[in-house]
């Protein structure tokens, strides 16, 4: 066989081995800030889908060897609009585990689901990989069809001295704005009133939500969905969103069955008051005449 | 060349060339679209000139932007206001067609932002503002004369600060009914819906062969077409639509089911109301549903629950991605 024949003969079999490929695989995959990694600063590593069909649910297990802590994980910026279970680092399993929605689908190439932020204990080499069994995609179907998927994994020299680079960029803008909403079933609380919330922030990601019932100072830490203190609904309730460099974004929600003005304390206080200004005013002039 | 191989090795080199020649360009199809996504940034830095009266122009040193200054007639003009610097508008602006008088609705990560009603002619124009620079999940959905809704057009869309940017082109699928659940084999199921005004409507109905017929829209978008169950099998098909109007072809419908049998079970009118994952009964589906399904993930379901989660979603007896997924795709915000 020539050389060419040979070259030929390979380029049919590379074609052959794109086609056998799933066509319609979506391809998980790490896109580390860079592939050598040093061992005195912090580094990221984005977690991506290239999606090939359009696919609308996602639950994925990190597995994480080698000498790395993940310490944060950014949220931000994912394709991911609701979480089912938030990003979680086992470190028992090594695992970092989440799973999510993107309601009407994601499909395309570069799709962030999340950016995990490590520190390297000390040199030596580090693996990411996909667990098979604990990660899936479900194509955006009305029967929800799993899709096949390419799992890549990265391997990760770390060295020691390296510095990597810092891409912090401050963000100063609060969380996007939201509306928590009241609601109430038969299937979950008892049928007690409930607040339904959720929202993006672009820059850090959101950190928590708070919830504060009747005054914005009396405050609580909550997750959606959060089963209302006050039944009555007869009070004002604040939601606040807050990412992780602090900036807040506060939503207000107005009383169902707002107080009658005779509930209100500080009317009868008002009352109360002007009352004795004229049984006072009353007795001082009275006082005068005789 | 080919005199070097031996027979085994052209067999070989066939067969792979046959399916290179088949498939590859297969493989490099994707979905035509004529959406057009342009990114319009306004200067950097505020200049004369440039329309808008920023920075630190004023009447006097720049009246082209700022428009004369107003001539005092008599007593000393007062201090002219300082011209501060008004920041450019972050927004995205999201235009085409949909139904004739139809609302269309954009939800931003899946949360309704805003709503707008489209012309006679089913063009329509929407936007949203104020946003942060980053990646957003936009997604539109129009709501036909009947109240039935389209499937989601989603767009994942990278938004610069400062900037505007127009998604224009979209072109919303047509709605699509039919009126019987199970049509008797040999009967004529008639499968209908609306979409833009005189546009040419393809019907797909699929089967071991799928077949493709065209009907024309009338002039406010809506199309019947009846189609003759005696070429198709028994058993459970789906049918699909698409339009195509000046050159521009919109994205499919939603896939509805119906069976082939041996009577005919007529569906009532259609209704609004998502054919799944509608937890609480409001007919949306959005953040409450997907409250009520989270609080029962990877927890046993209660009885009540069981019933609801065998009506509305897979029916497995358990909340789980599955469900979720159902839930994805009928989403309504």
């Amino acid at each position: 066989m020539t050389k060419i024949q040979k070259i030929y003969l390979i380029l049919l079999i590379t074609g052959y081995l794109l086609l056998i490929t799933p066509a319609s695989a979506a391809r998980l995959y790490f896109e580390p800030q860079e592939l050598t990694i040093g061992t005195s600063r912090e580094f990221s590593v984005a977690v991506n889908i290239d999606a090939k069909d359009r696919v609308n649910a996602f639950s994925a297990a990190v597995a994480i060897s080698g000498p790395l802590i993940p310490f944060d994980i950014n949220e931000a910026n994912s394709v991911i609009n609701f979480w089912i279970e938030k990003p979680n680092w086992d470190k028992t399993t090594r695992l970092l585990t989440f799973s999510g929605i993107t309601p009407g689908g994601f499909q395309g190439e570069k799709g962030r689901l999340l950016v995990i932020k490590f520190k390297a204990e000390k040199e030596g080499a580090a693996v990411l990989s996909f667990d098979k069994g604990k990660t899936k995609v479900y194509l955006h179907t009305p029967d929800a069809i799993e899709d096949s998927l390419v799992l890549e994994k990265i391997q990760l020299p770390i060295v020691k001295g390296k510095e990597n680079i810092g891409v912090e960029i401050p963000d100063n803008d609060p969380p996007e704005w939201f509306s928590p909403e009241i609601s109430q079933d038969p299937n979950i609380f008892d049928g007690k009133y409930f607040l339904v919330f959720a929202t993006q922030d672009k820059g850090s990601g959101i950190d928590h939500y708070e919830v504060c019932e009747g005054s914005k100072t009396k405050c609580a830490t909550a997750e959606s969905p959060y089963l209302l203190q006050n039944q009555k609904l007869n009070q004002k309730i604040f939601v606040k969103a807050i990412d992780k460099s602090g900036n807040e974004r506060m939503a207000t929600i107005e009383p169902r069955y707002p107080l009658k003005w005779y509930e209100l304390w500080w009317i009868w206080g008002i009352i109360i008051l002007v009352i004795i200004a004229l049984v006072y005013y009353v007795v001082e002039k009275n006082k005068k005449r005789n | 060349m080919m005199n070097v191989f031996n027979n085994r090795q052209k067999i070989l080199i066939n067969i792979l060339a046959v399916f290179v020649v088949l498939f590859l360009p297969l493989s490099a199809l994707s979905e035509s679209s004529t959406l057009t996504i342009t990114v319009t940034q306004p200067p950097t830095t505020p200049s004369c000139g440039d329309g808008s009266c920023n920075g630190s122009e004023t009447c006097s040193s720049c009246p082209t932007d700022c428009g004369s200054c107003p001539s005092g007639g008599g007593g000393g003009g007062g201090g002219g206001g300082g011209g501060g610097y008004i920041a450019p508008i972050t927004s995205v602006v999201f235009s085409g067609r949909a139904y004739p008088k139809s609302t269309v609705t954009l939800l931003k990560d899946a949360q309704i932002s805003a709503t707008t009603i489209a012309g006679t002619d089913a063009n329509f124009q929407i936007s949203v503002s104020g946003l942060a620079a980053g990646n957003y999940i936009f997604s539109v959905y129009g709501e036909d004369n009947k109240g039935i809704r389209s499937s989601l057009l989603t767009f994942p869309i990278s938004v610069t600060s400062g900037a505007t940017t127009n998604v224009s082109g979209i072109f919303i699928g047509p709605t699509i009914a039919v009126d019987k659940s199970e049509v008797k084999r040999g009967d004529n199921i008639a499968i209908f819906g609306q979409s833009v005004p005189q546009a040419d409507i393809t019907v797909a109905v699929s089967s071991d062969e799928e077949f493709f017929t065209k009907v024309k829209s009338d002039a406010i978008g809506a199309y019947l077409y009846n189609f003759d169950t005696s070429d198709i099998e028994m058993g459970q098909h789906y049918t699909k639509s698409k339009a195509a109007v000046d050159g521009e072809i919109s994205s499919f419908s939603k896939a509805i089911s119906f069976l082939v049998g041996t009577k005919n079970i007529a569906v009532g009118l259609p209704t609004k109301c998502p054919a799944k994952a509608d937890l609480n009964s409001d007919c949306r589906v959005n953040l409450i549903d997907f409250s009520i399904a989270a609080y029962w993930y990877k927890r046993p379901i209660s009885a009540e629950f069981k019933l609801k989660e065998s009506e509305r979603l897979n029916g497995d007896g358990k909340v789980d991605l599955v469900d979720f997924s159902i839930m994805a795709y009928y989403w309504t915000g």
